[in-house]
């Protein structure tokens, strides 16, 4: 299966044909390429060409001034990481070099248990958790919130069931990706835990 | 005073600083401090039209975080990539088409945002008309009416040539009096999705000459 940087190329590349006066199809054009991807490459050359060039640029609220900026910290913390050539660690490898248990590691945080399996599990999206949480995680695994946030974005570990799904050929249907907030009260979490980050989950 | 940049002077502006970065990523040089700033100004560009794209196509603030993380993570790669030069040499167009690219994998997924095909039921704008209503309008044929004069003319055909690729396509074949229809047929693209880029092109056009000729 072709990546992403497949696709977006060849659409640069099938805009570089028009700009340059040929006016070839996109059925045409897509015939040239690999025949397992050119249904999908002809979808996205449609949508892409009918969405076409990014709009007037928008004015954010303090809320998305406030996402964008903890999203581009976690994208350059992992991209320093990577850079580095250090060996990309996720938060499972950083608490278990710590050796703590996810329980423990829960209760020093005041997070419900599931959450934090959730989080380690990859099923949390990223860009939606607190920076207070961030802070805390580097805290208690006494490390650099850059280092956590390289850890988010790093891939997680594949469970035990999921390889022995993958060797028996038994497909189960994947877990949601879900924000934090969603992911904090599907987990259960007690008074205590509500309480303790009631100020970035005011309605949880 | 300050004055406003227009996007393609920012696209410019990112293209060089891409091009900077490039050359030492791509050959197993470090990102130092300058070439980091470089990738910031970058970044920080591109933020505020990747959300409002995202916006426009109706995603919450979540999903817009979700688009713009994998945006960058994708810049990241690609900055690293020998064989992906032309983000040198058409940045705005490359940034468009990943973002365009990442939405169309969301929707394949969620199937919640902008359908590939437009409807011909959709309204033009917030609150037009249907799209079949003006499929075949003669808001172009109008504009050039409009623009008489040799000046007026060669201006609005100045205009013309700095639309994107396929909207300039789309503009001109019309104004040849080529039906939307056939464009359509000669692209291998629904009429409706060529309606849609139509009247985006007509919208941009009558923006940048209102822009030019109000004192």
């Amino acid at each position: 299966m072709k990546d992403r940087s497949y696709f977006i190329e060849a659409a640069l590349r099938y805009e570089e044909l028009l700009e340059s006066g040929q006016i070839i199809s996109l059925d045409a054009f897509v015939a040239q390429e690999p025949p397992e991807v050119r249904e999908d490459l002809r979808a996205f050359l449609e949508f892409n060409l009918t969405l076409g060039e990014l709009d007037e640029p928008a004015i954010l609220s303090p809320a998305e001034e406030a996402a964008a900026s903890r999203v581009m910290a976690l994208a350059r913390a992992a991209f320093e990481r990577e850079l580095s050539g250090e060996p990309v660690q996720n938060l499972t490898d950083l608490r278990k070099a710590r050796q703590v248990t996810v329980g423990r590691l829960a209760r020093q945080l005041k997070l419900p248990v599931d959450l934090l399996a959730r989080l380690e599990r990859g099923k949390v999206r990223v860009a939606t958790i607190p920076e207070r949480l961030i802070e805390r995680l580097a805290d208690a695994l006494q490390t650099t919130t850059s280092t956590v946030q390289a850890a988010l974005l790093a891939p997680p570990p594949v469970s035990a069931a999921a390889r022995l799904n993958a060797e028996d050929g038994i497909v189960e249907p994947e877990e949601p990706v879900v924000s934090f907030a969603q992911a904090f009260a599907d987990s259960a979490p007690t008074d205590e835990e509500r309480a303790a980050w009631a100020d970035v989950l005011p309605g949880a | 005073m300050t004055q406003q940049r227009s996007w393609y002077e920012v696209v410019l502006e990112c293209q060089e600083r891409v091009a900077r970065i490039r050359a030492v990523l791509t050959t197993g040089g470090a990102l130092t401090p300058d070439l980091q700033a470089d990738l910031d100004a970058v970044i920080l560009a591109m933020r505020n039209w990747i959300f409002g794209r995202a916006r426009i196509l109706g995603l919450d603030e979540d999903a817009r975080s979700d688009v713009l993380l994998a945006a960058i993570n994708q810049l990241h790669k690609d900055l690293r990539s020998p064989g992906f030069s032309s983000m040198e040499r058409r940045f705005g167009a490359y940034i468009s088409t990943t973002v365009n690219r990442i939405l169309q994998e969301r929707n394949n997924t969620q199937q919640n945002i902008l359908s590939p095909t437009v409807s011909l039921d959709a309204p033009v704008g917030d609150d037009g008309p249907p799209l079949h209503e003006v499929v075949e309008d003669p808001t172009s044929e109008r504009l050039v009416e409009a623009h008489r004069s040799e000046d007026e003319r060669r201006r609005l055909y100045e205009v013309i040539a700095a639309l994107p690729t396929t909207e300039r396509i789309v503009i001109t074949h019309r104004l040849e009096g080529v039906r939307g229809t056939d464009i359509a047929q000669m692209l291998g693209m629904s009429p409706a999705n060529v309606s849609h880029i139509y009247n985006r092109a007509v919208k941009r056009l009558r923006q940048t000459l209102t822009t030019r000729e109000s004192p």
